[in-house]
């Protein structure tokens, strides 16, 4: 048993810091292989949103790496697909990415999510019932259907940002269209004091004045914990012809108590509207 | 029974045996790589990593933010923190605890050591009492610098949140206004003000979050000044009268304070890519100011003489402030916000 005890204390020194018994130190055990998790690897794209197909490139810089992907929203393995150049995106999808290394833990899962716009909806007219509060009045409200994603970096110009309140978005179509889903694309980023939307509400109406509700997206409630991340609206819709559509994004009525901005109206953004 | 538990014993003792005895490697072979030192950085700076190197007993000498170090000239390692139960701990080169003192900088944020007259000198900014403090090695107060009212450029104290000083050697004190107005203020070695340049503003002479400052010797006969742009990811350098000479740009790295050993520049990098929390890592370039390591970070890769956008590629570091380069080319990296922990020593291969 003395001998088991001794091989026990013999295999875990080099994971512990030593002190003798006066509390000195007495031996410095580096870090070892196998202990320190890769960061996590990136997704480049020039877009979220797409007509007909679209190359993605993943990277993270350190020699030997081997990412493995899925499309299908499963969590990656080291059996799934691994990224060799390019990936290329031919329908709507959740790209999912865990980086694995010999010498490192594998990485937390990235994910992210693209869209093939089937049809380009022409729209006729867009409008706001407000402007968007200084300095995020982006390109105004027509780049909210130009099918450019904003990057994490609120104040470029595919952002439009929304102080407190809540907005609406008036969209005048060239012809009537079915509608099944209507997507907006927005941002979390508490530390910046950008929270999403609580939900939104779809109307349509085929003469501009008679709305009528055919959709909403679910409720979505405040994370305190939640990183930065792309927020994703989503109401189902049931309507076979709509030319004017009216969006609803309510606000949360103020920043909750936990945030050290609490109680102050928070910020909205959003950057795109997507139809299916 | 019996037999089957004094077979396994006895194999352990071989095994155990094996392990202390020198040379005995072969008794690891095939779990040899299970037990291997992780080693980070490229090229000629690459690291093992000591996550414990300077950890104390908290409830004794306690630290919030880690946010500087220095090596004194009797080889100890200082560590500036902004808790003011000891905002100066003081170690050896192994880790040992020497000394603390200091309980009055609240906003402990920069620590520069000058040699003057044979003796080291510590130039703390605090960015909560708005002033640069010139002490002593052993924290005995020499001088104050308040916030510069003549130059009628600031409303009152507040709107000065130092974050670094960088000492010439006739003694001139450069000050980064890094949290403040962003202005460098160049004083002469009594705290007389001498000239203000930077400040916010639109053009690669201005600065967003000018964090970290240092004096730049390596060219002998042409002094200079380099200076972060944390914001703008970039490094800039000055003559010693305010002239933008270049921008050094360092896509992707959040720099905190160029630090010169020799020839070569440590910075350590708070945040990288696109800004993330816990996204850190440190940065070294070489005589050229080219990017040749990122401990913790990606490969540096330059095309078309473009360094290519930096990020963080393992999990080691969170939040890195400061790196202390000591006499045996280790590092020492201090860090913001990081669960109230230690510096992580980097010990060169």
């Amino acid at each position: 048993m003395i001998r088991i005890f001794i091989l026990c204390i013999i295999v875990f020194l080099p994971f512990k810091v030593l002190f003798s018994q006066e509390g000195e130190r007495i031996g410095t055990p580096y870090t070892s292989i196998k202990s320190v998790p890769l960061a996590a690897p990136i997704i480049h794209s020039s877009s979220y949103f797409f007509q007909d197909d679209m190359l993605v490139h993943l990277t993270l810089g350190i020699d030997q790496v081997q990412l493995h992907y899925t499309l299908d929203g499963s969590t990656p393995t080291i059996e799934s697909p691994l990224y060799t150049d390019s990936i290329l995106l031919d329908k709507s999808c959740i790209l999912s990415v865990i980086a694995f290394h010999s010498d490192y833990l594998s990485s937390s899962e990235v994910r992210a999510r693209f869209f093939k716009i089937d049809h380009a909806i022409q729209v006729k007219k867009i409008s706001l019932d407000r402007i968007a509060d200084e300095p995020y009045v982006g390109v105004g409200a027509s780049g909210l259907i130009d099918l450019v994603k904003g990057s994490f970096d609120f104040h470029a110009s595919t952002w439009l940002g929304f102080n407190g309140g809540d907005l609406e978005v008036l969209l005048e179509l060239e012809e009537a269209i079915p509608l099944h889903k209507v997507i907006v694309s927005t941002l979390i980023d508490h530390r910046s004091w950008i929270f999403s939307p609580r939900y939104m509400e779809i109307y349509a109406s085929n003469n501009g004045d008679d709305y009528k509700l055919i959709g909403k997206s679910t409720m979505y409630e405040v994370e305190e914990t939640a990183e930065r991340r792309f927020q994703y609206l989503e109401a189902p819709c049931h309507t076979e012809s709509a030319t004017f559509i009216k969006i609803i994004l309510k606000n949360i009525p103020y920043i909750p108590d936990w945030h050290v901005g609490q109680g102050d109206p928070s910020w909205m953004f959003i950057d795109e509207i997507i139809f299916e | 029974m019996l037999n089957r538990r004094k077979f396994i014993e006895s194999t352990l003792t071989t095994i155990v045996g094996g392990a202390l005895l020198p040379g005995a490697k072969a008794v690891f072979n095939g779990k040899d790589a299970y037990y291997r030192d992780l080693i980070i950085g490229h090229h000629t700076h690459r690291y093992k990593i000591d996550m414990h190197w300077g950890a104390l007993n908290a409830d004794f000498y306690p630290v919030n933010d880690c946010h500087e170090m220095v090596q004194d000239s009797k080889g100890r390692i200082l560590l500036l923190t902004n808790h003011t139960k000891n905002n100066v701990i003081v170690y050896d080169k192994s880790g040992r605890l020497i000394d603390v003192w200091g309980t009055e900088y609240p906003g402990a944020h920069g620590l520069s050591l000058h040699v003057e007259g044979g003796e080291d000198f510590l130039y703390i900014s605090d960015n909560e009492r708005h002033e640069i403090i010139k002490t002593s090695i052993d924290g005995k107060l020499i001088m104050t610098i308040p916030y510069p009212k003549d130059s009628g450029l600031y409303k009152g104290p507040e709107e000065f949140i130092p974050t670094e000083t960088a000492i010439a050697p006739n003694g001139d004190i450069y000050v980064a206004d890094g949290y403040g107005l962003q202005y460098i203020l160049h004083y002469n070695s009594k705290g007389t003000l001498l000239n203000v340049f930077g400040g916010r503003g639109v053009g690669d002479a201005y600065f967003d979050n000018a964090h970290g400052i240092c004096f730049d010797d390596r060219d002998k006969s042409n002094p200079s000044l380099l200076i972060t742009a944390r914001q703008q990811n970039a490094l800039k350098r000055f003559t010693l009268d305010g002239q933008l000479i270049e921008v050094i740009p360092l896509p992707g790295a959040f720099i905190c304070r160029p630090v010169i050993h020799k020839n070569h520049v440590f910075l350590a990098t708070i945040w990288s890519g696109q800004g993330l929390a816990n996204s850190g890592f440190v940065s070294i370039l070489n005589a050229e100011n080219r990017m040749i390591s990122a401990p913790g970070g990606s490969r540096p890769q330059y095309i078309d003489g473009t360094l290519q956008a930096m990020h963080q590629t393992s999990k080691i570091f969170q939040h890195p402030h400061d790196v202390c380069v000591d006499d045996d080319e280790n590092l020492y990296v201090a860090q913001w916000n990081a669960g109230k922990t230690y510096p992580i020593k980097l010990v060169r291969v």
